[in-house]
């Protein structure tokens, strides 16, 4: 399998995750923000990991996203 | 209290089948036990005795009439809090679930087991919704270790473990998507098994990650285990046929080899070498576990999006901050997740061309029991939470679809030791035969309780 090039994510801060809350429709009290920036920079690092599968439209896996 | 429920749950379905020994007698003495431990000794967080106790009657009646009440008859287990029960509440380890309607009927698989005469006596501690490896739960409390009560049990399915561990019930059904059955099974020192994705019926649990749940036994004894089995697939035929000659064993190195300690990768290395078996590489194997997280926070966050948008402070702070970042995730990762969960399923049966069963640590770190007071082990360096990080071995082999069953490892130290055994899809039989190796060669063992 050939590996695509990723580029390193920013790590989310306080006032950008109240933004993407609120962009994304969810109100949620302002103590849970630190505990919401610590999962999605664990999830940041796997999404960073799958990203190596390439994405070439031709590639094996290309139309597979489901069996 | 007697031991009448501390045997194997064959030899209480002898017993109560040739009328040597009453369920009743058997049930009252598993109930008893239970409530001497308490909930986190036992793993119990419910006990069903009315139920129980009619059932058992019904049992012996059966038997009394001459007529024979299955192969499991009298035989006492509990379930994880994720099984429907009928007329009681699915809790899911959750205390948001307090006012859930009741439930309509038994799960498939506690209806299964009990027409060949099992009996069902509870619920058993579960990390809340079952996200976490940990066995803790601001509901159940903390799933206490028998084997070092200073000890975590490990999670999700904590409670099932300690419940088996500790002799309470001769086995448990508990539930797997990440190594929730698999993780606790290997800290507590017994047997547990995920089948082929799906070769159970889940119908009658709460779900967790659709794309990878599977219910699966945990048992002190390995006949026990293909006997549940058995029940569990309404005795269908296998879809493997066991090899004529020697099993050919090997063991998964590289990515599986880094995180673990040197004595805990030496013992493993001296259990393939005694069976002959060779090092290879799961491939991908870190990959399998960041897909396997990123399908885990995607679906289990959709599931929740309603509830825990509506209501976050209803949530443990863990499972609620995991849930809603996950929401905040981009689609696309999780559909690249999924594409190689599909390419890496593909790729599965190449694995076991050279080797039927692989061998596999089943925790990182020393492999054993992290403390209750300090829930953390060291991974790449630095110091993590036991929650996220004890299902790092399990994570990319669930992701594949792999069957797998947990077996304790015989070594001179204290605390249990537990590796994964591998096989092909459809080849579950194969682990049966392995483990047979293993334990007749005395490679493995369930260890006594302190």
């Amino acid at each position: 399998m050939d590996s695509a090039e990723v580029k390193s994510f920013q790590k989310p801060t306080r006032s950008s995750v109240r933004s993407r809350l609120a962009e994304a429709g969810y109100e949620v009290p302002d103590n849970c923000i630190d505990g919401i920036i610590d999962n999605l920079v664990v999830l940041q690092k796997h999404a960073q990991t799958v990203r190596r599968l390439p994405l070439d439209e031709r590639h094996e896996l290309a139309p597979k996203y489901f069996p | 209290m007697t031991s009448c429920h501390r045997r194997t749950a064959q030899a209480i379905a002898v017993d109560v089948r040739a009328g040597r020994v009453s369920a009743l007698d058997i049930c009252r003495s598993a109930i008893a036990h239970i409530e001497q431990l308490g909930s986190e000794r036992s793993g119990f967080t419910r006990i069903f005795e009315e139920r129980a106790l009619h059932r058992a009657k019904a049992i012996d009646n059966t038997v009394l009439a001459g007529l024979d009440p299955g192969p499991l008859a009298g035989v006492p287990f509990g379930v994880a809090e994720m099984f429907d029960v009928a007329v009681e509440r699915t809790m899911a380890g959750a205390q948001i679930r307090s006012g859930a309607r009741l439930s309509a009927a038994d799960a498939k698989s506690i209806q299964m087991l009990e027409r060949a005469g099992a009996i069902l006596i509870g619920t058993q501690n579960m990390d809340e919704f079952g996200y976490g490896f940990e066995g803790v739960n601001a509901l159940g409390g903390t799933s206490i270790n028998p084997h070092d009560e200073q000890r975590l049990a490990g999670g999700a399915c904590g409670g099932s473990a300690v419940a088996v561990a500790s002799e309470t019930v001769p086995f448990s059904l508990g539930f797997d998507a990440n190594g929730q059955l698999r993780v606790p099974a290997a800290l507590c020192g017994i047997i547990g098994f995920k089948p082929t994705h799906l070769d159970f019926s889940r119908q009658g649990t709460y779900p967790f990650v659709p794309s990878l749940d599977d219910v699966g036994p945990l048992t002190r004894d390995l006949d026990d285990l293909v006997l549940v089995r058995d029940v569990l697939r309404d005795f269908a035929p296998e879809k493997c046929a066991i090899p004529r000659g020697d099993l050919r064993f090997g063991r998964f190195g590289g990515w599986f080899d880094q995180n673990l300690d040197v004595e805990f990768r030496t013992l493993i290395q001296n259990l393939v070498s005694a069976v002959g078996g060779r090092t290879t590489e799961l491939q991908h194997a870190e990959l399998a576990r960041a897909a396997a997280s990123l399908i885990t926070g995607a679906e289990a966050a959709n599931l929740h999006r309603t509830m825990v948008t509506r209501t976050p402070m209803g949530y443990e702070p863990a499972t609620r901050d995991r849930f809603l970042a996950a929401l905040l995730m981009p689609a696309d990762d999780y559909l690249q997740a999924k594409r190689f969960q599909y390419w890496a399923g593909g790729q599965a049966e190449k694995q076991f061309e050279y080797n039927d069963v692989y061998i596999v640590p089943a925790v990182p770190g020393s492999g054993s029991a992290p403390l209750i007071e300090d829930p953390t082990i060291m991974f790449d360096g630095a110091v993590r939470t036991a929650r996220s990080y004890l299902g790092t071995f399990t994570q990319p082999i669930s992701l594949i679809g792999l069957p797998t069953l947990v077996v304790p490892l015989v070594h001179d130290g204290a605390l249990p030791l537990g590796i994964q055994l591998v096989a092909a899809p459809g080849a579950d039989a194969l682990l049966f035969a392995a483990a047979r190796q293993l334990f007749e060669a005395g490679l493995v063992a369930v260890p006594k309780l302190p």
